[in-house]
């Protein structure tokens, strides 16, 4: 196992330096993320509104593992692991409508879709489907604990982080203005990325304006770099904020409307916050975004794009506009994420130095991941 | 079901399993296993198929899951 000397990534911002390059090349540090800091934290999978109906059914490979995302009969969003219970077959293999019960393909155990077992056909011999050995009380799925928060299902598949209202409850005060229903754009407002890197890099990006005036030119025009500021909450999430937020008008001056008793604090003003591990998140008076890096092995990420609004029926055109204007941003910073994949195969390179000034948000993801890997390690120490 | 079931050579019955098998018709399943446990020899063969009857019925949130589930209780054949 590799193990890699983090204390210099713990020492204060004008001291420190990066992550060493074995955690972005690395799959034995790969999987020491996977474990330490990506399955024991609230992660981001998907959105609750890839599964809009009760029944509606989605099988999602997250970090290797089989997982159905499905809207049970009373509606809400659970998470389960997509394996049956007898053989350990996978459930469901596409995407569909849970008219019923999830009926595995192999023996037809079935399901309801809170996950508890409800039949075992055969199970006692044909056409006796009881057994005493096979108790359905203990036979139901293997649920993952999971919340719906900002248009977004989190989950916690190792089942030991804080409540999610205790975990996040620093951005939930901060944002408390945005915590509502967030209404998904639908088609139009949903694309992935794949880019060459690893998922770390993505979350270094985009937490940091630093960059905004050399790689989005555009959005500089107006969101000029002095008008932007940081935001670091240790341990919990990082990111930037801006005062000159412009809403985006037709032809006609019309704009999306503003989420219901949005304060004048937020006129001009929008914040972009990567939530630790995997998500981030940005919010305006008028819509909002989120950004789900769903890592693929250590030097590939796929980024799933959702934009949202606080009502629906908004205007299709606008919104394609607004898609329009994000992807282009975020298109733009794919050669920078890609570019410092390739920088981290040089040798000698040390994990790079920190501006105090600028790049606090990103040396404050710096440090979280190195305490989660240390508290990873502690622990394993431990068990020996 | 001697001489009209899986075992007994092709039947019309095991024609119109096989094609709603096949076609993928949940609701017909219902009701052709529980067409097959009617013609069934003896109560094990009944369940049999009055099991496939029900399953069918379960994934397809077929109403007739409840009748089914009783008959299955019935015989002690269902929890």
């Amino acid at each position: 196992m590799t193990v890699t000397d983090l204390s210099h990534v713990r020492r204060p911002v004008a001291e420190a330096r990066g992550l060493p390059n074995a955690h972005y090349t690395d799959p034995a540090l790969y999987a020491e993320e996977r474990a330490a800091l990506l399955l024991r934290q609230w992660a981001g999978l998907a959105v609750a509104a890839d599964v809009p109906e009760r029944g509606d059914a989605v099988p999602v490979d997250f970090l290797g593992m089989p997982l159905l995302l499905l809207r049970d009969r009373a509606g809400a969003v659970r998470v389960f692991m997509n394996t049956c219970r007898h053989r350990g077959m996978i459930l469901v293999s596409e995407p569909r409508r849970i008219e019923g019960a999830i009926r595995c393909p192999y023996h037809s155990w079935c399901y309801a879709t809170d996950g508890r077992l409800v039949s075992t056909p055969h199970v006692g011999g044909p056409g006796r489907n009881t057994h005493d050995a096979i108790r359905r009380e203990e036979l139901g799925l293997i649920e993952v604990p999971s919340a719906v928060r900002f248009g977004v299902v989190w989950i916690n598949v190792s089942g030991d982080a804080p409540p999610f209202e205790a975990a996040m409850g620093d951005l939930l005060a901060r944002w408390a203005e945005f915590d509502r229903d967030w209404v998904h754009g639908g088609a139009d407002s949903r694309w992935d990325l794949t880019v060459a890197a690893n998922w770390k890099l993505a979350v270094e990006n985009y937490c940091e304006s630093y960059h905004l005036p050399w790689v989005h030119p555009g959005l500089n025009s107006y969101s000029r770099l002095e008008d932007h500021y940081n935001i670091a909450v240790p341990g919990r999430f990082s990111g930037q904020g801006t005062r000159v937020y412009r809403q985006l008008r037709d032809e006609d001056g019309a704009v999306f409307p503003d989420f219901e008793g949005i304060s004048a604090a937020w006129d001009t003003a929008a914040e972009y916050i990567a939530v630790y591990p995997n998500v981030l998140l940005g919010v305006h008076r008028d819509h909002a975004f989120a950004i789900l890096l769903i890592p693929q092995g250590p030097e590939r990420t796929l980024e799933r794009v959702h934009l949202f609004y606080p009502t629906t029926g908004t205007d299709a055109g606008l919104r394609a506009r607004n898609a329009e204007q994000w992807r282009t941003v975020f298109a733009e910073d794919i050669f920078v994420v890609e570019g410092m994949q390739r920088g981290r195969h040089a040798a000698g390179f040390d994990g790079g130095r920190f501006s105090p000034e600028m790049d606090a948000p990103t040396h404050c993801f710096h440090d979280w991941a190195a305490a989660g890997l240390e508290t990873w390690r502690a622990m394993a120490r431990a068990a020996e | 079901m001697a001489g009209d079931g899986p075992r007994g050579g092709m039947s019309g019955l095991d024609a119109a399993l096989l094609a709603a098998h096949a076609a993928g018709d949940r609701a017909g399943l219902v009701r052709l296993y529980e067409r097959a446990a009617e013609g069934a020899g003896d109560v094990d063969a009944a369940c049999f198929f009055l099991t496939h009857a029900y399953v069918h019925a379960l994934e397809a949130g077929d109403p007739r899951a409840r009748h089914l589930h009783r008959r299955l209780k019935a015989q002690g054949r269902e929890a």
